[in-house]
This record gives C-alpha cells, structure tokens and sequence, in this order.
C-alpha cells in the first residue's frame, strides 16, 4: 500500500483495466437476457455469478466502487425483479464504463 | 339444731354446686373453718386449729389482711384452681374456685393466639414474598418497557437513516427515467445531469450499504456473536496502514494527520488486529469528518501489556449535553450536516468493551475532543518476538498453493506474494489443487471458494475426509456469515473477505509458520 507499484503490478493492473470493455459486454447480454421482464432462477445464478467475479477482482485492484456496486446488486439478486435489476446494472456497466 | 343442720347441708350443697371450697383462718393464721368438700381438691390434712401456712402452700407468706386474687393455682389433686384472699374485720377466708375450665379455656386461648401468631408470622412471609415478587414483576415490567422504547427507537432510528437515501435514490432515478423518456434530449449537459444523478445514486447506495453493514455489526454486537480472533499483530505496522487509509481524507480537507507512538517497531503484540483496525478507522474518521480546521492526532503507547490509545482533534467540540448521547444508537449532532449512520461509535465502544478496555470521550466546545481507550495487549517476550520475525524471514522456505479460477486475481496474487518473497503454486479449481496436494506437500493453501468443477467446501470436505491438516485459507468475495461457518466447521484455518489484503496473508502465513515452530519444539 505505501510503496508504488512494481512494472508488474502496473502492467497487470493495465490489463484488468482494458478487460473493461469486456466485462460490460459480458454484463450488457446478461441485462439482454432478463430484461423481458422475465427473470428464472438460472439466470440469477448467472448473473450472480458474473457479479461475484466482477467484485472479487475489481476490489483486488483498488475498484473499490465498483466491488460496492457488485456486492449491491449481489445482496438483492434474489428479490429484485428485471426491472429493477437492469437499472442498477447498467450502472455498474457506466462505472466501468468511466474506468476504462 | 334442725334448721341449722339443714342451712349447713343446703350451704354444703350449694358449694358443691358452685364448685366452690374454702378455709378460715384468724389474724394469727389460724384455721378457725372449712368447708366440707376441701378434699375434693385435695386437702386433706386441714383441720381446725392448724396453722394455714403449714398445710397450704400458696398461703405461705402471708397475713390476714391480706386482698388477693391467684386466678390459676394448682391443687394437690391437681386441679387447677382459682383463689380469693377476703379479709374481713377479724377474720381472712380463702375462697377456692375450679378454675380448670378456665384453665382449658386459657390453654385454649393461647393456643388460638399461637396459632394466630403463626398466622400472622406467615402471612407477613407471605406478604414479604409477595412484596418480592411484585418488586420483580415491576423491574421486569421496566425492562420489557425499556427493551419495547429501544425497539421502537432502532425502528425509528433504522427507519429514518434508510428513508433519506432512499428518498434520493427514487428522486434521482426518476429524474433519469423522465430524461429518457425524451431521447431527443442528448446535449453533452444533459448527460453530464445524468451522470450527476446516478453518482448521487451510488453515494447514497454506497450509504446504505455501510449503513447494512453497521447494522450487521450491531446486530451482531448485540447478540454476541461477534467474537474476537486475536492473532500475533506488529502494531507499529497497524498503525501505519490506518495512517495510510486515513491519509487522503485528511489531505482533501488540509487537516494534519499525525500519529505518535511510543512503541518499538519490532514489539509483537497478541490482539485481534482487525478489530482494533476498524476501532481506530471509526474514530480517526469520526475525527476527520467533524475537523474542518487545525489536526487530528492519535498517541498510543504500550506499557505493562496494556496498550493505550488516544485520538484528539480541533474540531468543533461537543458539548455537555451531547456527551451524554453521543454512545447511543443511531444519535447524531444536529446541524453538522455531516453524512453516517450514527453507529460508528456505538460499536467502536462495544468493540473495545470486548476487548477488555473502555472508551473515554472528553470535550471541550470550539477546542476539540479527545477520545481514549486503554486494551489487553500482551507482548511476545523476545525469544517469541524472534521466532515471529525469523518466520518472516522462513516465508521464502514456504509452498503454498493458490487455487483460484479468477486469473486476474490469480495473476495479482502471485505477483504480490512474489513481491514479498512468497512463491504461489497456482491451479484453477478444487480438484486440481487436491491432485496437487497428493504430488507435493504445501505447508500453505489459498483457496476461492466458487469454482469450477469442485468448489473450495468440496475441496475442504474432501480434504478433511483425508485427514489432511494443511492450514487452508478461504478467500471470498461472499460477505455472507453462513459462508464463513460453513468454512470454519469444514476446517479452514482463516478466512479472508476479497478485496484480500495480502499483507493479511503474509500475517497469516507468519502465524502458521509460527505454529508450525512450536509444534516442533515440543
């Protein structure tokens, strides 16, 4: 934390980053698929499961407000309908958005 | 001689009748006449011309002019009988009376108010215990009554903390549904007000989410299941990482941040580390929040196992009356216009309540406040403080497997851990890191949890099964408590929350190497 980071660390860190674009469009066909309406418990898993990665990793390389952004969502998966999931997940695509 | 024959046979009669007896007797105490039936009462020996002292026990002592009443007296037959002493001009007759009806009839009375004295003795226990039971009942009665207030104020108090960023939540979001509803609306300006609205979203998202998670904490707090895992912790280290933590808040705000302490870098200290963390966070922060001019210090110093820690700033101060209510729930200082959730404090104290230790807050308006504590913080003695550091310096001897299916993460892990002499075997899931662990002894394991093929339950289950004890260290990004009981009762060693710090890794390493050492030597 208090050193600056080593050309690896800032080379991985540089290639977290360009994963963006990915990551918003694996999150992008997700919203695709509930936004019907329809939501089945499968594709909560899935989306929970996007989710989970998304947050363990963004929080490992210093995205703290996206690994919030993930947890949020994460803690009201299984409640929300697609209607309010897609909103919120569309945010967290703008903050990766933003980061990328 | 007739008629008094009959008198003294109607008077003899009439005595029997009225159970009545008596004797005669002249100033000299001289029996002069009795009546017939005094050997009914047993005295016998009395005859005309005896001294009455002699041959009546009762009469003993005194004269003829005595006046006296001996209501229960015994006879030598043993009836209990009643005695008037009548003195007349010149002579006294003793009047004996069967009093054993009386007698009974006051043996009777006695047993009645021994009986009522019983009574009365258990009805005043009786009303004693009563006066118990009801004093109980009432402080019961206080408590329910108490425990209903803070319900309905954690309610309220819950309530309103979740109203508010709630209330913007909605606001905003309608704002930018009305906006898209009008898709020919698409200047630069109007999606920079979009962006604006969906921060403002995140940040009151964001306050919600802390404000769950102080919840949980409290909760947790309030039910005990908080429990304090401490570990062998460099505190000279742990202050520097809440400086560090802490150090952009103070920039932004041009506060000075300092931290003093009176401790030797290389002192080895048992505590729950993490714990103490989030106790100095919560009040550095509360510190930094409500400066808005001058410093925020803490000085700590370890003295005879005790750690002692205080926090002071030039802020605006609290003031008396706000210093009574500043440790309850959810209280907050009207008017700071100062974001949080009112909990901060209220479980930094019951933390260092847990921790054997008790937070004191002084103040003083327009000065600054001053908040201490002092905890247990037993120190390693020197030879234990060597084999923790040596440990360090045996990290590089370690093996330690990472299993993990997320290669960014991966990739960050074994480079950090590279970058602090720790070499990581990496595979992707459970069952390859099973397979690795038939190859190879590792004296460490990193493990996910979600992952392909075997999960990191599975892969504990299976390693358990095995009775294998290579110390297995959960890393995930599930908050969720059941998670980490589930882990811990399937045996792993630690379990860390992702974003993993990996100096935390490092600490636990230290601390199994350390175990490691001791089983060895014994």
């Amino acid at each position: 934390m208090s050193q600056a980071d080593s050309p690896q660390i800032k080379a991985l860190k540089e290639r977290y980053r360009a994963s963006f674009p990915e990551k918003i469009e694996l999150l992008r066909q997700q919203c695709e698929t509930i936004a019907d309406g329809q939501i089945c418990s499968k594709q909560r898993l899935q989306v929970n499961e996007e989710l989970h990665k998304l947050a363990g990793s963004s929080g490992m390389y210093g995205y703290h407000e996206i690994n919030a952004s993930c947890r949020e969502i994460m803690a009201e998966i299984d409640v929300s309908d697609a209607a309010a999931l897609v909103p919120k997940i569309t945010g967290l695509m703008l903050l990766l958005e933003r980061h990328s | 001689m007739l008629e008094a024959n009959l008198q003294q046979r109607i008077n003899a009669q009439l005595l029997d009748k009225l159970q009545l007896a008596y004797i005669c007797v002249d100033s000299s105490m001289t029996v002069v006449e009795v009546s017939d039936n005094l050997s009914s009462y047993g005295y016998n020996d009395i005859v005309i011309g005896a001294n009455v002292e002699e041959c009546v026990d009762f009469m003993f002592g005194f004269d003829a002019q005595t006046q006296l009443d001996l209501p229960m007296v015994q006879s030598p037959s043993g009836i209990t009988i009643s005695v008037s002493l009548l003195p007349s001009d010149r002579l006294l007759t003793v009047l004996i009376s069967n009093a054993s009806n009386q007698a009974d009839q006051r043996q009777l009375l006695q047993q009645k108010a021994n009986e009522n004295e019983l009574l009365v003795e258990r009805q005043e226990k009786l009303l004693t215990q009563l006066e118990q039971a009801s004093e109980q009942l009432e402080s019961k009665n206080e408590q329910l009554e108490e425990a209903s207030r803070l319900q309905t104020s954690f309610l309220s108090g819950v309530s309103h903390e979740f109203r508010t960023p709630l209330t913007s939540i909605i606001g905003y979001t309608n704002l930018v549904e009305q906006s898209l509803q009008c898709p020919t609306d698409k200047t630069g300006s109007d999606i920079q007000q979009k962006a604006d609205h969906l921060r403002a979203v995140q940040r009151s998202s964001r306050h919600l989410l802390s404000l769950v998670e102080n919840l949980l904490d409290h909760g947790k707090l309030d039910s005990d299941e908080i429990m304090l895992r401490p570990k062998t912790t460099n505190l000279v280290e742990l202050f520097q990482d809440v400086e560090l933590l802490l150090k952009p808040l103070s920039d932004a705000k041009h506060i000075e941040l300092t931290i003093n302490l009176d401790i030797d870098d290389s002192t080895i200290v048992v505590i729950d580390d993490s714990r103490l963390r989030q106790c100095l966070i919560n009040l550095l922060g509360n510190a930094v929040k409500f400066t808005d001019h001058g410093s925020v210090s803490l000085t700590a110093d370890l003295s005879g196992d005790f750690l002692s820690i205080k926090v002071a700033d030039t802020g605006p101060g609290i003031s008396d009356e706000d210093l009574q209510k500043i440790r309850l729930p959810f209280w907050q200082a009207a008017d700071t216009g100062k974001a949080g959730t009112g909990l901060g404090l209220t479980i930094t104290e019951r933390i260092i309540e847990l921790m054997g230790g008790e937070l004191e807050v002084s103040s003083v308006l327009s000065e600054g406040t001053q908040v201490s504590f002092q905890i247990p913080a037993p120190m390693l003695m020197d030879q234990e403080c060597a084999k923790v550091l040596n440990s360090k310096q045996s990290l590089a001897d370690m093996t330690v497997l990472l299993a993990e299916d997320d290669h960014d993460i991966a990739a960050l892990m074994v480079v950090m851990m590279a970058e602090r002499g720790v070499h990581l075997t990496h595979v992707e899931n459970g069952a390859l890191a099973l397979e690795a662990m038939q190859s190879t002894t590792f004296d460490f394991v990193l493990m996910d949890i979600h992952m392909p093929v075997m999960t990191g339950y599975e892969t504990l289950a299976a390693l358990q099964q095995a009775n294998n004890s290579t110390p297995v260290v959960i890393m995930s990004a599930s908050t969720v408590e059941a998670g980490r009981m589930k882990a811990e009762s399937l045996g792993c060693y630690d379990y860390l929350i992702k974003p993993v710090d990996v100096d935390d890794v490092i600490e636990i390493m230290n601390h199994v190497a350390l175990d490691k050492d001791a089983d060895h030597t014994c």
